[in-house]
């Protein structure tokens, strides 16, 4: 099946197992590889996109949902240059150790913010409930997406 | 048949199309969020299958107040569900079930529709369902719908009574009334994101502070939820106070005690009942409180 | 310190940060090669049991390049465990095995042009079992009925003494005893293991590893598939955590053989089901802790017996029943002490490091047992820490504490003890913790102290060779066989060589471990040794690459050496010139026809102890079991900071862990020794609701021969947090829980 969708901000047809589980279409056939499997089924939140605006485990979706829909990684959110006020929160707070989960951490805290720029410290906790970190016991990736607030 | 097809129906008549063709073979998956079904083919290691795909539905994935009744599209996800004015109003517990599976993630893409068909003795939305005195629609392949009982509809453990030509397109509940409250509250190993180990459901009709109807329905101690007849029937009459929390507090390990008499998790969920009858019970006070 | 420290303590941003965030840093599964061929390990679905495997249908699937099983591989027998060619053990595993001993055991390895083609080979296999007895746990293991390897299920053995317990506990007036048990544990670091192989136009194999000890992959892929060291090039590559589950080589030498057999770059990856079955665990175990105290609090007399879980193969049985019993003789000041450590074979799967390494285990129950003891004579349990507490030695090259072990060093667990109760308010809490009870809701308050070490010195090798060198742009390159695991161990390197030569930390790369690149290295970022040892090695190389700064300098330009200043890359005196430190590289090649460099093999003459005291509050509900955190403080003996952030960073996720092992992480077999906790549906680690922020305090009084006064932080900082959130589970509770976790279950049985 053709798959037609706006992949990071480009526009995507591409012949490709329907059935394929998302984050196997966008590493394998895509080559975002900022896209990371930690559990296959929904728990670890390190394979999170963007889909349309909201956060989803891409390990959890199949490849034909995104039919006609929008799926954007830390890749596209760089290209459109809309991760610099992260990139600087999460470096200076210390949120980053081994880096496997941060993508995923900056795309749920980006669907957070899209929806609710000014959350609570609860908010943010929830926001950020499905993806595990085992380096930072969480602390300062809340820390940075605090300091994010405008 | 080509293995690996993808149909995304977009109206009720290409879905029943679908239908007649699921009718004819066996691997082929009515699927909406996907949550489960991702899961379930990685574990078993399935490679080849054929999928109807719900989410391209826009009737699916809508939340209507009709004449009286809350109509449900299948599609509609957790998150919708969730932050819904229509369903806080008018089926407060379901609100609350919803904010409670998975997390922020798969509420972002598992549906009610998925919840209740998949069935799981775990699953939040069914327990709050029944409490709601919900009812299944299904469509057929001649493009028939029936309604049934929600309590009617789900056997237990997986199981339903979709028949192979169907699919469950809608979820109605009874429109509410201000005198109506409902409320929602399980336990798991963790706060957040967690299968419940125990969860529990009510909606009640108060006339003044006395309680004049209730549903009160405990998930995950059977192959679905119970309904707490005894508990109901205590409630029936009696003011909502510390003093009927007690008795309530005591019915609910009784109820433990009969569910499950034989089960190790006794031990552990005849007390926990007291904690999820507690913040039900405390939930619908602070409800009151602020009408 | 006389000179104000410029860049140790500071908070300096990480330099691999942005690309993490950006998504743009490679991977082990993010790395490919032409012509790479993908590989799946199958893993026994049966604890104990003789396989048979036809893979005839398998191999007929278009893509499925090759299936190996215990027939094709190598009959070398390994240990997985050694990181060096003395650390001698018992070789007792094979790549694949032909008999399974715990469920997750390498019985084949199927390779495929894709993953799809891997998979559909991978279920195209007929795998018959034929199953044997399974002994699961330490209980079933001491039965001996049935025996897992070799003569008897007990492994190992070790005791340690000091004084005399007998007549210790003859002078006691009153004795606790308590028993317990600790679980095993998933590391749960969120790469799962992957590992990749390719033969280069030398005949090398290459490996590209997650891993924590080059040299170890280096070593066991030799012994493994019987080929030569030299010719085995191990490059260390990003890694998504470790915490010790990525220091024993699993993937490695069976990649390695992959890639020689087939000729072709081969990469193997490992799901999260693999990766909990299939790999290694902290080791469960059951413990026995008698401690004689006389009525005014003072401890006289202990001991300690502790079972460990060793799992299916030998792996680390001897090094952690060792290496417990040595963290029972460094915390308290306690004249007769008996530590018995057995550890017995069992048919799940096999122990190995995991972030504390024994540490863990053996304050896991004893602190419980701290508390008991001072409840005993109603004593406040941190004034009774406090009183048998060790004080700071003098440094002494050569001393030892009481069982021969080099000496503790300027211990300050009391000042860890003494500052915490003061930031936490104790005392005050203490008085009025109760008013917030509840009929539903229960408060109380835990306080556990802990002990570590700091490398391998006085056991094992434990040295370094480092080079530094300036190169013509002022840059310096520094190698050194260091692996960064996600602490930042890079960038505390790059602050001891930037304080030491007084230079921008930017200026400096400390590129990560490749054996054929690397200086050899004797132990790897393991043991909490890299900050102690390989940062005391970067200094003082870097203090003699200065010295040869200042010499050549004075050479060139005929001044004293007195006279020679270094700043911000610069090097000058009052009546010369300055030049920047390339300029001075060159013209050291130009002049004198030698390198700007110096050279260290340096070599651990001590290995003192850290320590922390942990104190919490929590709330416990009653009714559900569940226990929520409300507030810890974390203090550790750390000598000095060289990174603030990455400090606090390490005590905040040591605690995540911890705190896990405390209520919620379990790794679970049924009777039959089937894995009940497979994936993290089950396998619940702590997530951002439930974690609460952990406030730190560090007490920096310097360590004598750590690099500007450090010493470990990061394996101690997953100790502590665990018994104290037991302690302050049973304090308002009046229960005695010494079962490891304490699930909401287990609190709800205690209770009623």
């Amino acid at each position: 099946m053709i798959i037609n969708a706006v992949i990071n901000g480009e526009v995507v047809q591409k012949e490709c197992n329907p059935n394929k589980r998302l984050v196997d279409f966008l590493r394998e056939d895509m080559e975002v590889l900022s896209v990371k499997e930690g559990c296959g089924e929904g728990e670890c939140g390190s394979c999170t996109v963007l889909f349309d605006k909201e956060a989803v485990t891409s390990c959890t979706v199949l490849t034909g949902q995104i039919n006609g829909r929008e799926v954007t990684t830390v890749e596209g959110l760089d290209k459109k240059g809309q991760l610099e006020s992260i990139v600087k929160s999460f470096v200076q707070a210390g949120a980053v150790q081994c880096g496997y989960c941060t993508p995923g951490m900056v795309i749920s805290t980006m669907a957070l913010l899209y929806k609710n720029p000014n959350p609570t410290e609860e908010e943010i906790k929830r926001a950020l409930e499905g993806n595990l970190c085992r380096c930072t016991g969480y602390n300062k990736i809340v820390e940075a997406v605090k300091n994010m607030k405008e | 048949m080509k293995s690996n097809t993808f149909y995304a129906p977009k109206t009720i008549q290409e879905l029943v199309e679908l239908l007649k063709m699921k009718k004819e073979r066996n691997d082929l998956y009515l699927v909406a969020g996907a949550t489960d079904l991702a899961i379930h083919i990685k574990k078993q290691g399935i490679l080849h299958f054929a999928t109807i795909d719900l989410t391209h539905m826009d009737e699916l994935k809508e939340i209507e107040k009709k004449d009286d009744v809350i109509e449900i599209g299948a599609a509609v996800t957790m998150t919708k569900l969730e932050k819904s004015i229509i369903i806080q109003v008018h089926g407060y517990a379901l609100a609350g079930a919803a904010g409670r599976v998975g997390s922020t993630q798969i509420r972002n893409r598992a549906t009610i529709g998925g919840n209740i068909a998949n069935a799981a003795h775990c699953a939040d939305t069914i327990t709050a369902c029944f409490a709601l005195g919900a009812t299944a629609v299904l469509l057929d392949s001649e493009g028939v719908f029936r309604e049934l009982p929600l309590e009617e509809f789900v056997l237990g453990l997986g199981e339903t009574q979709i028949k192979p030509d169907e699919a469950l397109v809608n979820i109605r509940i009874p429109k509410g009334s201000t005198s109506i409250y409902s409320s929602f509250s399980k336990v798991g190993s963790r706060k957040n994101v967690t299968i419940s180990k125990l969860n529990h459901a009510v909606r009640l009709v108060f006339k003044d502070n006395y309680v004049t109807e209730a549903a009160m329905y405990f998930g995950s101690i059977g192959p679905k939820p119970i309904k707490a007849l005894n508990i109901e029937k205590h409630c029936i009459d009696r003011e909502w106070n510390e003093a009927l929390l007690l008795q309530l507090l005591d019915l609910g390990s009784k109820l433990i005690d009969e569910a499950i008499p034989t089960r190790t998790s006794r031990h552990y969920k005849r007390i926990a009942i007291k904690g999820v009858i507690s913040d039900v019970f405390n939930d619908i006070l602070s409800q009151r409180e602020v009408i | 310190m006389d000179k104000e420290l410029k860049y140790i303590g500071k908070r300096i941003d990480r330099p691999d940060a942005k690309d993490k965030v950006l998504g743009k840093t490679k991977y082990t599964g993010d790395m490919s090669r032409h012509g790479m061929l993908y590989g799946k390990l199958v893993i026994s679905k049966k604890a104990h049991a003789k396989v048979r495997i036809d893979t005839t249908k398998a191999m007929a699937i278009e893509g499925v390049k090759a299936v190996f099983t215990y027939e094709d591989v190598p009959k070398k027998p390994y240990n997985s465990n050694q990181w060096y060619s003395g650390s001698v053990a018992e070789e007792d595993e094979l790549i694949l095995h032909e008999t399974a001993k715990h469920v997750g055991d390498r019985i084949a390895l199927v390779l495929g042009e894709t993953m799809e083609a891997v998979e559909k080979g991978r279920q195209a296999l007929i795998i018959e079992y034929d199953e044997l007895p399974a002994v699961i746990g330490i209980e079933a293991a001491k039965k001996q009925s049935t025996i897992v390897a070799g003569e008897t299920n007990l492994c190992f053995k070790k005791e340690l003494t000091c004084g005399d317990v007998k007549s210790g506990f003859e002078k006691a007036d009153f004795i606790i005893e308590d028993t317990g048990s600790t679980q095993k544990i998933h590391h749960a670091a969120i790469e799962n293991h992957v590992c990749m192989a390719e033969v280069d136009t030398f005949g090398n194999l290459i490996i590209w590893s997650p891993c924590q000890v080059v040299f170890q992959v280096q070593h066991v892929t030799a012994q493994a598939l019987d080929i030569s060291y030299d010719k085995i090039r191990v490059v260390k590559s990003y890694i998504g955590g470790s915490f010790g589950g990525k220091g024993m080589p699993i993937l490695e030498p069976i990649c390695g053989f992959a890639a020689l057999k087939t000729g072709r770059p081969v990469k193997i990856i490992m799901d999260r089901k693999d990766s909990i079955a299939a790999t290694r665990t902290r080791n469960a175990s059951i413990q026995r802790i008698k401690t004689g105290i006389t009525k005014e609090g003072k401890i006289v007399a202990r001991e300690i017996e502790i079972d460990f879980d060793g799992g299916a193969y030998l792996t680390n049985s001897s090094a952690i029943a060792v290496a417990a019993g040595k963290k029972a003789f460094r915390t308290y000041d306690i004249e007769s002490q008996k530590y018995v450590g057995s550890t017995y074979y069992t048919h799940t799967t096999p122990g190995g490091a995991c972030r504390g390494y024994g540490s863990p285990q053996v304050h896991a129950i004893s602190e419980i047992n701290i508390n008991n003891a001072a409840k005993k004579i109603g004593m406040d349990p941190v004034d009774f820490r406090i009183v048998n507490a060790v004080d700071p030695r003098e440094y002494n090259e050569g001393a030892v504490d009481q069982i021969g072990m080099p000496a503790i060093g300027n211990a300050r667990i009391k000042d860890c003890l003494i500052a915490g109760k003061e930031e936490f308010g104790w005392k005050e809490r203490m008085e009025s913790i109760k008013d917030k009870n509840t009929h539903r809701f229960a408060y109380g308050l835990g306080v556990a102290a802990s002990a570590h070490g700091n490398g391998y010195h006085g056991s094992f090798p434990d040295y370094t060779n480092v080079t530094i060198q300036i190169m013509p742009d002022s840059r310096v390159l520094v190698k050194i066989g260091i692996h960064d695991l996600g602490c930042g161990t890079v960038l505390t390197m790059q602050q001891i060589a930037a304080e030491v030569l007084d230079i921008s930390p930017d200026f400096i790369n400390v590129p990560q471990a490749d054996t054929h690149l690397s200086p050899y290295d004797s132990a790897g970022t393991q043991a909490s040794r890299v900050t102690f040892v390989c940062g005391g090695a970067v200094k003082e190389a870097a203090e003699l690459l200065k010295e040869r700064m200042i010499k050549s300098y004075c050479d060139a330009f005929g001044c004293t050496q007195d006279q020679v200043w270094l700043k911000d890359g610069m090097i000058g005196s009052q009546s010369t010139e300055a030049m920047n430190y390339g300029s001075l590289a060159t013209l050291c090649e130009d002049k004198y026809e030698t390198t700007l460099k110096a050279d260290l093999e340096y070599k651990s003459k001590a290995n003192p102890s850290v320590y922390s005291a942990v104190f919490i509050e929590v709330k416990v509900d009653r009714y559900l079991g569940m226990v929520e955190i409300q507030d810890i403080l974390v203090v550790q003996d750390a000598g000095q900071v060289i990174n603030r952030t990455l400090a606090e960073g390490q005590v905040q996720g040591g605690a995540q862990m911890s705190l896990g092992m405390a209520i919620c992480e379990e790794i679970i077999y049924d009777k039959k020794g089937n894995l009940k906790t497979d994936n993290f549906s089950k396998y619940h680690v702590i997530n951002t609701p439930s974690m609460p922020l952990v406030k730190t305090l560090f007490i920096e009084k310097g360590e004598p021969l750590g690099p500007f006064g450090a010493k470990s932080i990061g394996e101690l900082a997953a100790v502590a947090p665990a018994p104290a959130l037991m302690n302050a589970i049973n304090n308002p509770l009046g229960t005695n829980l010494t079962d490891y976790p304490a699930t909401p279950e287990r609190i709800i049985e205690a209770l009623n």
